[in-house]
C-alpha cells in the first residue's frame, strides 16, 4: 500500500471528523500503528481542527456552567435518596393483571433503570479502583512518615539524657554551609550523627566519619544513604574531636584531608 | 477567554478528567466549552436546545472519561465527537423535528442555500461555506446532519460510489483549506 496516497485520499479527515465507516475506522487504526507518517497526518489534522475550533469558539451563556456541574454531580451521586424519601403509601390504583400493556411500560422502565444502574455501577467501580490505588499509595507514604517521625522523636528524647554530649561540626573552609551534629554517649562511647546540612554525595562517593583519638584519626563509620535523620555509627572510646571526609564508596583506611567537609572538637 | 486556572498538559488534563474533580471540570469548561458550543450550534441552531446539548455533552464526557483512549486521538477530537453526536441525537428526536427552527433549516438544506440562510456561520461551517456546491452538500448532509453514505445516496438519487468519491473529494478540499 502506498501510504502517502492513502493519507491524501481524504480518509484521515473522514476519520477525525467522525465520518468514516466502521471498516474505515478499523483500517486506519491498524495502519497508524505501522505508519508513523499516517499517525502524524492524523494528529496534524486534529491540531489544525482544534486551533480553528478554539479560535471560533462561541461562549455559552454564563449561568450554564454551574447548572452543568450540578447535573454532573447529581448524575454521579447515588440516586437512592428518591427511593427512601417517599414513604410507601398504599396505592389507590387497582392492581392490573400482568398481561396489561401498562406492565410492558413498567417492565421497560425497570429495564432502563436496571441498565442505567448497571452502567453507573461500572462508572463507580472504575472510580473506586482509582481511589483504592491512591489510598494504598497514601497509606504506604503515611506509614513511612510515621516510622521516620517515631525514630527521630525517640532519638531526640534519648539525646537529652545527661550522659550525652552534643558536638557541633561546622563546615570547614569551602564548605561553610555544611553542618553536622554528633551526639556522643560519654558512658558507653556510642556515636549518633545528625546530618543537619550535608549535600548529596556525588556518584560512587561516600561520607566517612572520623574520630580523633590521642591525636590520630580513627574510622568512626560510613554514612549510608539511609542516614537522613539520626543514625548510629561506630562506638568510640575517648574521642577529642570528630570530622567527616568525602571518600570513595566503601570508605578509606586513612582520611583524605583535602576532602574534609566538617569538623568539631568535644 | 481569560482563565485563571493553571494550564495543564494534555496528559494531565486527561488525569484530571479521569479523577472527575471540580478542578478538572473548571479547567475543561473554561477551556473547551466555547469550542464545543460552537460545534453544537452548527448543528442545532436553536440556543435553548444547544444549551441542553452542551449539558448533555459534559455529562457524557464525565461519564465516559475512563473510555477515552489517547492512542486514538486528542482529547479535543474526542470531546468534539461527543458534542457532535449529542447534537445529532437531539436533531433526530421528534420534539426537535417538530420545532420551527429545524423545519426552516431542513428547507434550507433542500433549497441548498444553507450558508445564505444561516448568518451564524460558525466553526466548520464557515470553512465549508467557501466550498463548491457539490462538496458543500456532501459535508452538510454527512457532518452537520449525520446521514450515512447510503442514506445520502438515497436522498440525492446518486450511486453509492459517486457519494463516496464526492465525499472524499470534499474532505480533501477541506483539508487544503485548513492547511494551506
Amino acid at each position: 500500500m502506498d501510504i502517502q496516497e492513502y493519507i491524501s485520499s481524504g480518509v484521515v479527515e473522514a476519520y477525525v471528523l467522525g465520518l468514516a465507516t466502521v471498516e474505515e475506522v478499523q483500517e486506519i487504526e491498524n495502519l497508524r500503528k505501522q505508519h508513523p507518517a499516517l499517525d502524524a497526518a492524523i494528529t496534524d489534522f486534529e491540531i489544525s481542527l482544534e486551533q480553528q475550533g478554539m479560535q471560533q469558539a462561541a461562549a455559552p451563556p454564563p449561568n450554564l456552567k454551574e447548572s452543568i456541574w450540578e447535573k454532573i454531580e447529581s448524575a454521579s451521586s447515588v440516586e437512592t435518596s428518591k427511593i427512601t424519601a417517599d414513604p410507601i403509601v398504599e396505592s389507590k390504583v387497582p392492581l392490573v393483571p400482568l398481561r396489561s400493556k401498562a406492565w410492558n411500560w413498567v417492565a421497560a422502565a425497570a429495564l432502563v433503570g436496571f441498565l442505567a444502574t448497571g452502567s453507573y455501577s461500572v462508572f463507580l467501580y472504575s472510580k473506586y479502583q482509582k481511589l483504592a490505588t491512591n489510598f494504598a499509595a497514601l497509606q504506604k507514604e503515611n506509614t513511612a512518615e510515621k516510622l521516620r517521625f517515631n525514630s527521630l522523636y525517640a532519638g531526640v528524647i534519648k539525646m537529652q539524657e545527661t550522659n550525652f554530649r552534643k558536638v557541633v561540626l561546622p563546615g570547614v573552609k569551602g564548605h561553610e554551609n555544611d553542618l553536622v551534629t554528633v551526639y556522643y554517649d560519654t558512658q558507653n562511647g556510642d556515636v549518633y550523627l545528625l546530618p543537619v546540612r550535608l549535600p548529596e554525595t556525588p556518584a560512587n562517593r561516600q561520607y566517612q566519619l572520623w574520630a580523633i583519638v590521642d591525636g590520630k584519626p580513627v574510622d568512626a563509620g560510613l554514612l549510608n544513604e539511609n542516614c537522613t535523620t539520626l543514625c548510629k555509627l561506630k562506638n568510640i572510646k575517648n574521642p577529642q574531636a570528630f570530622a567527616i571526609t568525602l571518600e570513595k564508596q566503601g570508605g578509606s583506611d586513612v582520611p583524605t584531608l583535602s576532602e574534609m567537609v566538617v569538623m568539631g572538637a568535644i | 477567554m481569560i482563565s485563571k486556572v493553571p494550564a495543564f498538559a494534555e496528559n494531565e488534563l486527561v488525569d484530571l478528567l479521569k479523577t472527575g474533580g471540580k478542578q478538572g471540570f473548571d479547567y475543561l469548561y473554561e477551556h473547551y466549552s466555547g469550542a464545543l458550543y460552537s460545534v453544537i450550534l452548527s448543528i442545532v441552531s436553536d440556543r435553548e436546545y444547544a444549551n441542553d446539548v452542551l449539558q448533555e455533552t459534559f455529562v457524557k464526557i464525565w461519564k465516559q472519561a475512563s473510555t477515552y483512549d489517547a492512542g486514538k486521538g486528542r482529547l479535543y477530537t474526542w470531546m468534539i465527537q461527543i458534542a457532535r453526536n449529542s447534537a445529532l441525537d437531539l436533531v433526530r428526536t421528534k420534539k426537535y423535528m417538530m420545532s420551527k427552527q429545524n423545519r426552516e433549516l431542513s428547507e434550507a438544506v433542500y433549497d441548498q442555500e444553507v450558508s445564505g440562510l444561516n448568518p451564524d456561520s460558525i466553526g466548520l461551517r464557515s470553512v465549508v461555506g467557501k466550498m463548491k456546491q457539490e462538496h458543500k452538500e456532501l459535508i452538510e448532509l454527512s457532518y452537520f446532519q449525520g446521514f450515512t453514505q447510503e442514506e445520502i445516496s438515497d436522498k440525492l438519487n446518486l450511486p453509492l460510489g459517486t457519494v463516496k468519491t464526492r465525499l472524499r473529494a470534499a474532505l480533501i478540499q477541506l483539508r487544503k483549506m485548513y492547511l494551506p
